[in-house]
């Protein structure tokens, strides 16, 4: 039993192993497209594809970083493959709409570079029947409520969901759940981490470039991804993996992305 | 159990569903039938808690919201919207708050049915390794643990129930050593969390244990202040439990000794019926020659020397049961002290042994011009002849018994040797105990084991003291020392 024969362990902070530098570096490049952009110097495809790599990129390399604390693995192991991935993947699709499919290379490293945990169809059934159940619940209130129209492209719907499926979903989930709500809950109550983890989670959609900016769309994004936080959370406690969470946020982000804004 | 809850909300989800289709099928948002909707949430919040009212509620508003949204769309906050609206923030409130309150009352109903489990599991008298164990076995069906030990100390060792030894740094043997509780929100790493409390558990002013528990889910705020008390109860019961046994134990060694008095006391009366018979049998019988016969003179006055040490050695012993009964009510013996010549004394106390049957050779060797003793004659006559008595019985036949008197610095010395069989160095201390009589001294010679303890106090009112010195199978000396008058 630890309690008996485990000497007490240092509480390390919460924000510990923080990869600054490549943080600092992703801002920079940020500010450095949005610059050269206002100044007419690049296309603002440029600032576009900067904005992916620095935000998806930031998450990424922050929650590597964060799990691979402690371990023999050098700092910049994570972000050397990471942000050329994330902007290869940018490039490619400004380059052409089937460049999206080149996505899947990111979860596909994740999950090479993953410890596994086992995780059982159950959970990643149950995972993806909350993403449904309130993927169909928006299709629902915006069709019926908010006089906005469900429509299925084909093309949109498959670029839409090979970002979330290869960038947005495994950034967010492995950042917000995987390392932020994992640290937090070995520091305080859960919770404490469930608020903390789905709160910031809400924020980072709420700053989202590609979110309209209408009440209905503010209201509904911190309702909908506030939920998908908390049950993310709750699953994440529960299986040990981002998996059966990352799953659910996918499914109901391909029902979103039918409404047409 | 797991089946149980999903069961339970399936039958949740379709209490909402039908609810929803009744107010839908009324085509009026403020329908009746919305009230419904509370059926379901107050059955999850009483099965499940705050958590299962809320989630319940919350899966009723978004059932509800489909109703509710369009009309409010349509015609903007009605009456009739603000109503719906009411209802939402109801369902709600009624999950949360009956809720919390099903599950503090889960919470109460846990911890009096603990606090009772550790009365009955420390109730019953057993070593303390079982008795931890008993208890933990207990606590581990209602904390609901990963794991948990419970620590006691027991002298100057600590028992352990649910663990094998206590490593120094450890949070168990940081709570031992400050009496402070512990709580480490995580004890891994990898994998879920792993809480770990360890609560002191408190006698006194004192600790004198500790409760550790880990668990896979969180042990909240209330739960560890729980925690605590339930520590204090347990060490509040630990000490009864000990006080009981030590009460127990001690009756026990009451009953033990009261039945070793009854039986001395016996013994006590058998011998001392015996000590008394034996001279009252001489007098009777060689007074009744000496009344029925005629007997030349030299033969009567023989006849009139046993009786007449036969009634001393009988007024000896009276006199000794007078003494001990004034010692066990602590008093000290009636003394009639005046100046004595030790050496007429000795000498006159020695003359009654002539007729000793034994066989035995008594030698006195006496000091020219000793000190006079301030003391009482009659209880010198006593003390010299209890040790010369008890010399004779306790040796051989054709033996020697050696009396001195000589003068020291202290006083006035009279010692008395025997060729006898010794007493055991372990015993010698016990000699001077009232009936108290050496292993092997019982199939030796008979007595009551009164002499010494007579001889001891007498020769202490007198301010003196007396020593004994003895060898195996080479005889015992007696010292006496008086103080001399100057």
């Amino acid at each position: 039993m630890y309690a008996l024969t485990a000497r007490l362990p240092p509480a390390p902070p919460l924000l510990a192993a923080t990869p600054r530098l490549t943080l600092a570096a992703l801002g920079g490049l940020l500010v450095l497209a949005i610059g050269l952009m206002r100044l007419g110097a690049v296309p603002p495809w440029t600032t576009a594809v900067a904005a992916m790599v620095a935000g998806h990129g930031a998450l990424l390399v922050t929650a590597l970083a964060w799990r691979d604390a402690g371990r023999p693995r050098p700092w910049w192991a994570a972000p050397v493959v990471a942000v050329p991935l994330l902007a290869a993947v940018a490039l490619a699709a400004v380059a052409h709409p089937a460049g999206c499919a080149l996505a899947v290379i990111v979860p596909a490293w994740l999950w090479a570079r993953a410890s596994r945990v086992a995780v059982t169809p159950l959970a990643i059934a149950v995972g993806a029947a909350i993403g449904g159940a309130l993927g169909a619940h928006v299709l629902l209130t915006a069709s019926l409520t908010l006089g906005y129209q469900v429509v299925f492209d084909p093309t949109r719907a498959a670029a839409w969901l090979a970002y979330d499926a290869g960038v947005s979903v495994p950034a967010a989930e492995c950042f917000f759940r995987g390392a932020l709500f994992d640290r937090a809950q070995r520091r305080g109550p859960v919770p404490t981490a469930v608020a903390l983890s789905a709160s910031l989670g809400v924020a980072r959609y709420l700053i989202d470039p590609l979110l309209p900016i209408t009440a209905e769309m503010v209201a509904g994004t911190v309702f909908y991804t506030g939920l998908l936080g908390v049950a993310n959370c709750c699953l994440f406690r529960r299986t040990g993996s981002v998996l059966p969470g990352a799953v659910g946020a996918v499914v109901f982000f391909a029902a979103y992305r039918l409404v047409a804004p | 159990m797991r089946r149980d809850g999903l069961w339970l909300w399936a039958v949740v989800l379709a209490a909402h569903a039908a609810t929803t289709a009744a107010v839908a099928l009324s085509d009026d948002a403020a329908s009746p039938w919305r009230h419904a909707y509370l059926v379901p949430v107050l059955g999850a919040a009483l099965a499940f808690g705050p958590a299962g009212g809320a989630a319940s509620a919350l899966v009723g508003v978004l059932f509800y919201a489909p109703i509710v949204l369009p009309d409010i769309e349509r015609a903007g906050l009605t009456a009739v919207a603000a109503e719906s609206g009411l209802t939402a923030v109801a369902l709600v409130l009624a999950g949360g708050l009956a809720g919390t309150l099903a599950a503090a009352a889960r919470r109460h109903r846990g911890r009096y049915a603990t606090l009772l489990a550790v009365q009955r599991a420390l109730a019953e008298d057993a070593p303390l390794e079982i008795a931890l164990g008993r208890l933990r076995a207990s606590l581990e069906h209602r904390l609901a643990p990963a794991a948990l030990a419970i620590v006691a100390r027991d002298g100057d060792r600590w028992v352990v129930a649910g663990g094998e030894e206590i490593v120094a740094g450890s949070a168990t043997a940081t709570v031992l050593e400050h009496g402070e509780p512990v709580f480490v929100a995580s004890v891994t790493s990898e994998g879920p969390p792993r809480r770990a409390f360890v609560a002191p558990i408190t006698a006194g002013d004192g600790v004198v244990g500790a409760l550790a528990l880990e668990r896979d889910a969180d042990i909240g705020a209330g739960e560890r202040a729980a925690l605590l008390t339930l520590g204090a109860h347990i060490g509040l019961a630990l000490e009864n439990a000990r006080l009981a046994s030590r009460q127990r134990r001690f009756a026990a060694d009451l009953q033990a000794r009261v039945a070793e008095a009854t039986r001395m006391k016996s013994e006590f009366v058998a011998i001392a019926s015996h000590e008394l018979r034996t001279p009252l049998t001489a007098i009777q019988g060689f007074s009744e020659l000496l009344a029925t016969r005629p007997f030349s003179p030299d033969e009567a006055r023989r006849i009139a020397g046993v009786i007449r040490g036969e009634s001393e050695r009988l007024g000896r012993i009276v006199s000794d049961f007078l003494d001990l009964s004034r010692l066990e009510r602590g008093l000290e013996p009636a003394l009639r002290r005046a100046p004595v010549d030790v050496a007429v004394a000795v000498t006159a106390a020695l003359d009654i042994f002539r007729w000793s049957r034994l066989g035995q050779r008594i030698d006195l060797d006496c000091a020219c011009e000793l000190p006079a003793v301030n003391a009482d004659a009659d209880a010198l006559d006593r003390i010299v002849k209890n040790l010369v008595s008890n010399a004779l019985k306790y040796s051989p036949p054709d033996s020697r018994v050696r009396v001195r008197a000589c003068a020291t610095a202290a006083g006035v010395e009279i010692s008395v040797d025997d060729e006898g069989g010794g007493i055991p160095a372990g015993e010698l201390a016990r000699i001077f105990e009232p009936y108290y009589r050496a292993p092997g001294a019982a199939a030796a010679a008979r007595g009551a084991g009164i002499g010494l303890a007579v001889v001891k106090s007498l020769v202490e009112a007198h301010g003196g003291c007396i020593r004994a010195h003895s060898e195996p199978a080479r005889g015992t000396r007696m010292s006496v020392v008086l103080p001399a008058l100057p």
